[in-house]
This record gives structure tokens, sequence and C-alpha cells, in this order.
């Protein structure tokens, strides 16, 4: 299971490394747009129409990674007051309904792809379709969603079979504020 | 069940999942999609899972956040935290406590250049901490004046939490980071005095600093020309309107990006590392604005927040009370909650009762971040206090905390003074439109 | 029956507050009690202008106002208002609207939703911080470009579009000279602020922006019969109708009240500088009419659609 688990974390690192490598790419194509219209008047066409899209395909790499490695923000003031085992159970429904909004997300999301599609919807200047984007942020979903059930699958060996835990992998906290 | 009873119902079940451990963002989708669910059906609710997301993901105004999370990683990899913290200890550091009063400084500015607190406390945990220690600074106040410092990574705009603001209440982050420099210029200010203070009472806590030839001062100073430069492109060119914040903070991470390659401090292994540590915060706030807006829809559904701003609205007192209670009842939400947290989970009823009495929301902005502010400082869960202590474990809790206390009282009486004069916040937006 | 019925204005914004609450107030009160129309205003069932259409679809909200210029590709058909120099105003760019639909012209998108609405703003002009007489003061003003068809034109004028301005940051981005200008009506530029820092307009005909009112057709199809009467009798024509008049209304009293406060400089151009702002613009309306199979087709329609309404009166 922790190898499972390890190998799941890497490929979601992976994912959301090259999703930041996008944005990379973005900002330094923003960037050329600011100069080429500050110093000549004549900025690139199309580049603030594809990054709306571009950032939501961004984003969603970033959330496997989100997910596999547990950083999502909560409050962990009761666990402090229980015994190590009751402080594991609640991190075990914690995961387990972190899975169902996963699961519905990516299966909500997998339908909004289609609907784009079907609809047609296009980006404003470029007119270049957006289906192609939700489906890969229906994807990068979908992952995150079998990430989780490694996450979910993890607290419950831990729950029932605490002997059978090595260790915890990295829990690396980072935080927005 | 009637809908206000069902919006109290949504409301509770979701605080107790937050208390069991569920993640706030997912605790929030949820109670407010089943509850969605109960008043328009299941279809309806459901596809609210894909097209909140969605525009959530798509917002532009929100890509604002994880390009200047980059921002801060590479500046923080480019060492700009070190200039500008030699550059301030050779301003100021001579005096008695003059490397606590250039920690201030150097916070403020790194905070000009990094949206983050966390950060901010994390780069001068490093950078200035062991260098007060080995001066033999009192580690509580060495320790308190970067925990308290560290705040100024999310007072001084650039700031994530502005920016999350902005977004849940569709308010202009322009005129937001405009109304909170004055605000944050008194931070600093107060947090000198409390310094000030604080050594003249106990001179013992902190030495002298050592005299630094002219020459060696100006050189010190001069060194600091690339975090300065930054700040000054990055605001600088948003304020003046030569770009968009959106591109202030592309432009911004191109700056940070160049500066560390040029003085070969990047290598690939740490510029994966900050993007990897930017994609991480990035995702748990997405996750979480996400939830807020599913729950807030549900609660406009219910007709839960008109309710409460009426009952409000109709209390028989003066309007700066319920502000002040406001401000207190925050204050003890983040002794058990993450104030990010209690900021996202309130918002939709505060701001209709805010609006209400005819506050402006900008001045709001500016409130509640220094509130979160003092809420990374206040124990329990002081965010700022227990990093450091990760950090530096043989320096314990409760000195930490003991050591950010003058700055918490210099938090308390700016934030009265912010609140009885609405003018200082709202002067500067009003004369730069 | 009670319909959720969602606008991303806020309450007290004109279009919300005088033209889609009296409208549900009606038909309510024709439905016999069979129906309540609850108002959403200000974005609380969905507070992204370009969810609206999303909004009625899946069925989060029965009844939505949708500018479809924020979901480019859906009702494209319609985006010939957005031409310059076709519609003149609202009243009777709304009639023709609809007789489009009506006479079977507008297809695709327009007929999956039960039509409460069809209809178009007054048309967007110049607005902008200095002078602009003719089409080539135009050249090198960088202007806000919020979709296609004004890309076309600002192109054609030799400006520079500037796109990712939204109305919201429309106002702080002229007074910070990201951008000169915008096209814009008056109603817009009272509402963004913008009113506030642009200092001249010239009120050339430049393209009317579309408007829709819609409703989930299987919702609609739901619904018992009176209730369903009721709505029909202020649907269609009779709502395009009065949405046209009250829009007017409403723009030339904004155009007074804007004119007093700030004073800026207005220019109607004469039939002599329309018909140099009309040939500068050939190659936006010849790229709109390329860029669509049977746009040839629409174009010329629409064009006797909106004499026929003229005439008409
Ligand atoms: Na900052
Ligand atoms: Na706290």
């Amino acid at each position: 299971m922790q190898k499972i688990r390890r190998w799941t974390v890497s490929a979601a690192r992976l994912f959301a490394l090259i999703g930041f490598c996008g944005l990379f790419v973005l900002a330094v194509m923003t960037g050329a747009d600011v100069f080429l219209r500050w110093l000549f008047n004549s900025p690139i066409a199309g580049v603030t129409d594809v990054s709306a899209i571009v950032m939501a395909a961004v984003i969603a790499a970033c959330i496997p990674a989100n997910l596999s490695l547990r950083q999502n923000l909560k409050v962990e003031i009761l666990g402090g007051m229980l015994p190590a085992r009751g402080t594991r159970f609640l991190d075990t429904l914690a995961s387990i309904l972190t899975l169902v909004f996963v699961v519905i997300v990516a299966w909500q999301m997998v339908l909004y792809a289609q609907s784009m599609r079907v609809s047609g919807e296009r980006t404003w200047v470029l007119a270049l379709p957006v289906w192609p984007w939700w489906t890969f942020a229906s994807v990068m979903l979908i992952f995150g969603a079998l990430a989780q059930l490694i996450v979910t699958l993890t607290d419950l060996q831990a729950l029932l079979w605490p002997q059978t835990v090595d260790e915890q992998p990295v829990n690396d906290d980072p935080s927005l504020i | 069940m009637d809908l206000l009873t069902l919006a109290l119902v949504g409301t509770v079940v979701m605080l107790g999942l937050i208390a069991l451990h569920v993640p706030i963002g997912v605790a929030m989708a949820l109670c407010g999609m089943v509850g969605f669910a109960q008043i328009a059906g299941w279809g309806p609710a459901l596809s609210l899972m894909a097209s909140e997301p969605a525009s959530t993901m798509a917002n532009l105004d929100l890509a604002v956040v994880p390009l200047f999370m980059l921002m801060g990683s590479l500046a923080s990899v480019g060492g700009l935290a070190t200039d500008i913290y030699d550059m301030a200890s050779k301003l100021v550091g001579r005096s008695r406590g003059g490397l606590a009063t250039t920690t201030v400084i150097a916070s403020g500015g790194f905070g000009a250049v990094c949206g983050s607190g966390v950060a901010t406390t994390a780069t001068f945990g490093r950078v200035a901490l062991p260098e007060m220690m080995r001066r033999g600074y009192s580690p509580a106040i060495a320790a308190g004046s970067v925990a308290a410092g560290g705040t100024l990574g999310i007072i001084v705009p650039p700031s994530s939490i502005m920016i999350l603001y902005c977004v849940l209440t569709e308010e202009s982050v322009l005129t937001l980071f405009t109304a909170s420099i004055v605000p944050a210029i008194l931070t600093v200010i107060s947090y000198i005095v409390a310094i000030r203070l604080t050594v003249w009472l106990k001179p013992d806590l902190a030495p002298h600093g050592e005299a630094v030839a002219l020459s060696e001062r100006l050189k010190g100073i001069a060194a600091g020309w690339r975090p300065v430069l930054l700040a000054v492109a990055v605001l600088g060119g948003i304020y003046s309107g030569v770009f968009t914040v959106n591109e202030a903070a592309a432009v911004g991470v191109l700056l940070a990006f160049l500066f560390a390659l040029f003085r070969g401090a990047l290598t690939v292994r740490n510029f994966l590392g900050a993007l990897a540590e930017a994609s991480a915060s990035t995702a748990m706030i997405y996750i979480m604005i996400f939830g807020a807006t599913v729950f807030s829809y549900f609660i406009a559904v219910t007709g839960g927040a008109t309710f409460l701003v009426g009952a409000i609205g109709s209390l028989d007192v003066p309007p700066p009370l319920i502000i002040f209670a406001f401000i207190i009842v925050y204050i003890i939400l983040g002794a058990f909650f993450d104030e990010v947290a209690s900021l996202v989970i309130t918002l939709p009823f505060v701001l209709p009762v805010i609006l209400h009495f005819g506050y402006d929301p900008i001045w709001w902005g500016v409130i509640n971040v220094m509130v979160i502010g003092i809420g990374m400082l206040m124990p329990p869960i002081g965010i700022n206090v227990m990093l450091l202590n990760s950090m530096y474990p043989e320096v314990k809790l409760g000195t930490i905390y003991r050591g950010v206390m003058p700055f918490v009282y210099a938090d308390l009486v700016r934030l009265v003074i912010l609140v009885l004069f609405p003018s200082l916040t709202l002067w500067l937006p009003s004369v730069m439109r | 029956e009670t319909l959720r019925f969602s606008s991303f204005e806020p309450p007290q914004a004109y279009v919300t507050s005088n033209i889609l609450t009296p409208w549900a107030e009606k038909v309510a009160a024709a439905s016999k009690g069979t129906l309540e129309i609850q108002m959403f205003a200000g974005g609380t069932l969905g507070r992204n202008p370009a969810q609206q259409l999303k909004l009625v679809e899946d069925g989060v909200a029965d009844i939505a106002w949708v500018i479809p210029g924020y979901t480019p590709g859906r009702f494209d058909e319609g985006t010939v208002a957005e031409l310059p120099f076709m519609v003149t105003e609202s009243h009777k760019g709304s009639l023709a609207m609809w007789k489009m639909v009506a006479d079977g012209h507008f297809k695709g998108d327009y007929e999956k939703f039960k039509l409460l609405c069809v209809c178009v703003s007054i048309p967007a002009f110049i607005g902008a911080t200095k002078e602009i007489k003719e089409p080539k003061d135009m050249s090198g003003l960088k202007m806000r470009a919020p979709g296609p068809t004004q890309l076309a034109v600002l192109e054609a004028l030799g400006a520079v579009p500037i796109g990712g301005i939204t109305a919201a940051t429309l106002a702080e981005s002229i007074s910070r000279g990201l951008i000169s200008g915008s096209l814009i009506e008056w109603v817009a530029s009272e509402t963004f602020s913008a009113d506030q820092v642009l200092t001249h307009y010239n009120t050339a005909a430049l393209g009317a922006t579309p408007m829709l009112v819609l409703m989930n057709k299987a919702r609609y199809e739901a619904l018992p019969a009176e209730a369903r009467e009721a709505i029909d009798q202020y649907s269609g024509e009779a709502f395009s109708d009065y949405f046209g008049q009250e829009f007017d209304r409403y723009a030339a009293s904004t155009r007074e009240r804007i004119v007093e406060k700030h004073k800026p400089q207005v220019i109607d151009p004469d039939e002599a500088a329309v018909e140099s702002w009309k040939a500068a613009l050939v190659p936006a309306t010849e790229k709109w009419i390329a860029a669509r199979e049977n746009g040839q087709a629409i174009y010329d329609a629409f064009g006797n659609a909106l004499q026929a309404v003229s005439g008409a009166e």
C-alpha cells in the first residue's frame, strides 16, 4: 500500500510540476505581451484569450498532488484531545468524504467537458475550441480521485491494522497565508 | 423543513464536519450541494459541482494568486530576502534592538514582493533569527519580531488574502491593494514602536548593534537594489497603469526568475522546488474557494443571509459596536479555526451585514486582513509561531508567544484606530482614482 | 410553482429592477396563482455573467438574463447585431432580432431554450479620452476589445485592441492610461463608472450587444397550462418590444445625465462622416460574413428585418 501511495505521490507531483511549468510559460508570454505593447504599441493577439483556459488546466494539474499529499486546510483541534486511534478514525472519515467529493467533481467535470464539446463553445479572440482543455482537466480530476482512493485505503489500513503501517510519507504543509 | 431551518442545519453540519477533520473546502462543498439539492433537485445540485470548479479555475482574477506565490518562492530562491535584510540592517541596525527593527522593516519590504505571510515568516526565520540569536538577543524578542514581521507578508500588498477577499466579494484587487498601503505603513511603524518600548522597558532583551563605517553602510544599502527594483516594477507598474494586476504578477515572476538566474542562485532543483511550493498552496486555495461558493449559493437560495441581515439590522445598537463585535468574534474564532477558513466561512453572512450598515467593503477587507494577521500570532494556533517553533524546536512555543505579545498589543491599538477612522484606509484609493 | 430567475446584475441595477423584476411580477399576476417568480440578482445563483446560460441548462436557475457574447460560439447567428451600422436603437433592433427568430433564421442554440426575450442594447460607440472626429483619429489608440466582432471593428480602424479588461476594471484601466477608451454605450458607461473618466464620445453606431432572457425548455413544458399562458402572454415579441422601449428610454435619460454631470464632448456624426466610418468598417463586416457558411444570408435577412420593423411604424 505504502509503495502504491509513494508512486501516486510522485506521479501527482510530476503533474503539478508540469502544470506550473505551464504557468511559467504563460507568465513569459504575458511578460512579452506587456513589453511589446509598452515599447512598440503592438501586443501579441490572444494572450489574454488563452490565459483563462490555460489557467484552468494548470490548476487542475495541481489538484492530484494536493490530494495525495493531504495538503487541504483542516482544523485539527479535536484530534489533539483524542487517543491516537480516535484521530485515525477521524482522518479516515475525512478521507472518505474527500473521496466522495473528488469523485463527484471528476464525474461532473467529464459531463461538463462533453457539454462544452457538444455546444461548441470557443475562446473570444482566437476562436479555439475550449473542450480539449476541459477534457484535460477531467483527466486530472479522475487521477485526483484515484490518488484520493489510495489515500483513503492507506487510512483504512492504518485504522484497522495499525501494526502493518511502517511510517507515514512526508507531509509538507504549505499554507496560503 | 422550511428554508431557514435548512440553512441552519446545513451550517451546523458543515461546522461539525470541519471539527471532525474534514477539509474545509470539502465540507462546504458537500453540505452546500446536499442542501441545494433539497431545494432545486439533485440534477442542478450535482451540476454545480462542475460549473463552479470550472468557473473558479478559469477565473483570471484568481490567477494572480499562483503567480504571486511563484514570485515569492523565486524571490526567496534568488536571495532577495537576504539583500533586503542587509539593506535594512545597514539603515537601522545600530540602535538597541536594531536587528529586531531591521527584521520588521525587511519583512515589510519582502512583503512587497511576496503575497504570503507564512512564506515571509519562514524566509526571515532562516535569514534573521539565527543572526539575532548569535548577537545575544533574547529568543523571545528575536522570534517575536520574525513572527510578527511575517504577518506583513499579507498586510503589505500584494497579498494572497486580499485577492481571495476580492474574488469572494467581487471587489477590485487594485483598490484593495491601494487601500492597504497606509494601514501597512502604520503596521510597520507600530511594530517599531512596540520594539522600542519593549527594549526601553527591558534593556537586557537586546544589545546595541555594532558601529559600521559609512562606506560599508552605503555599500549594504546599494546592494538591496534587486528587491527594490522588483517591488517598484510590480507595484509601480500596477499603480501607474503600465500593466494590469495579472500582468504585474507575470512580470514579477519573470524578474524574480531572472534575478535568481543571473546571480547563479538558480539550480534545476530549487527552481522545481519553488514551482512545487507554489503549486501546493494554489490547489488548496482553489478547493476552498470552490467549496465556499457552492455553500454560499445554498445559503442564498434559502434566504438565510437576507434573514440574518434583517435580524442584525433591526438590533438597536450603533453600527461600530457591531463591527467591534464581529472583530472580537473573529479573534475568538481564530483561536479554534484557521483564520483564512473563518474568513471564507463567514463572509456569506458577514458581508451583507457590513454593506447593510453602509460600510465600505474595501475598508472591511483591510480590517479583515489585519484580523487574520493577529490570528497568525495568537494562541493556540498561531501559525507563524508554530512554524518558527518547528524550524527551531529549542525555542519553546511559550517563549515565542511571550515574544509576540508586544506586537499583538500594537495590532489591537492599530485595529481600533482603523475602525474609528475609515478615511485612513479609504483616502488613498479615493485620490488615486 | 416557484421559478428561480437569475440576473448577474445587482438588484438595484436598471435592467434588473425596471425591466426584469416588473416583467416577473406581471407574469406571476397573470398566472392565476400558479406561478411565483423569485429574483436572484447580484449573482446570488452564479456570479459569473458567462455562467448564466449554464445555470439555465443545468436547471440551477429556471430563467436567466443572458449575454451571449460571454459564451462565444453559442447563439452565434445573433452576433449579426454586433456589426457596425446595422442596429440604430434598442427598440427596432430588438423587434428585428425577434423577427429573425420567428422567421426561423436563428437556429442552433436558439431552438434549445424557451426564448422569452431576444433583444439588443443601443449600439455601442466610441468613448475615449481624446477627441475622435474621423476614422483616422483611431489609429494606434489602445482600446478595450471584449469580443471578436468588436476586435474586428477596432482592427479595421487601426486601433490597438487590448484584451483581458473586464467591465469591472474598465474605469480604472482608462484612468490609469492602460487603455484610451472602449466601444461603449451610455448605460454601460454609467454602470461601470467609465463616465467618470471618458471625456470624448463619437456616437457612430458601431454595433449593438445581443441579449436574451431564456427559460429552461423542459421546465416550461412541465408547467400547468395557466402558468404557460401567463408566460406566453408577456414573452416573445411582447417582451422584446417592452425591453427595447425601456432600454431606449433609459439610455436617452442616461445620456442626458452623463452630459450634464461630466460635460464630455459628444460628436453625433453627420451623414458625410457616417459614410466615411462605414467605408472604413467594410472589412469588419466582410470578415464576419466570410467566417460563416450562411453569413451573407443572415446578414441580408437581418437588414430586411430591420427595414420591415422600421416600415411598420
Ligand atoms: Na505581501
Ligand atoms: Na490563531
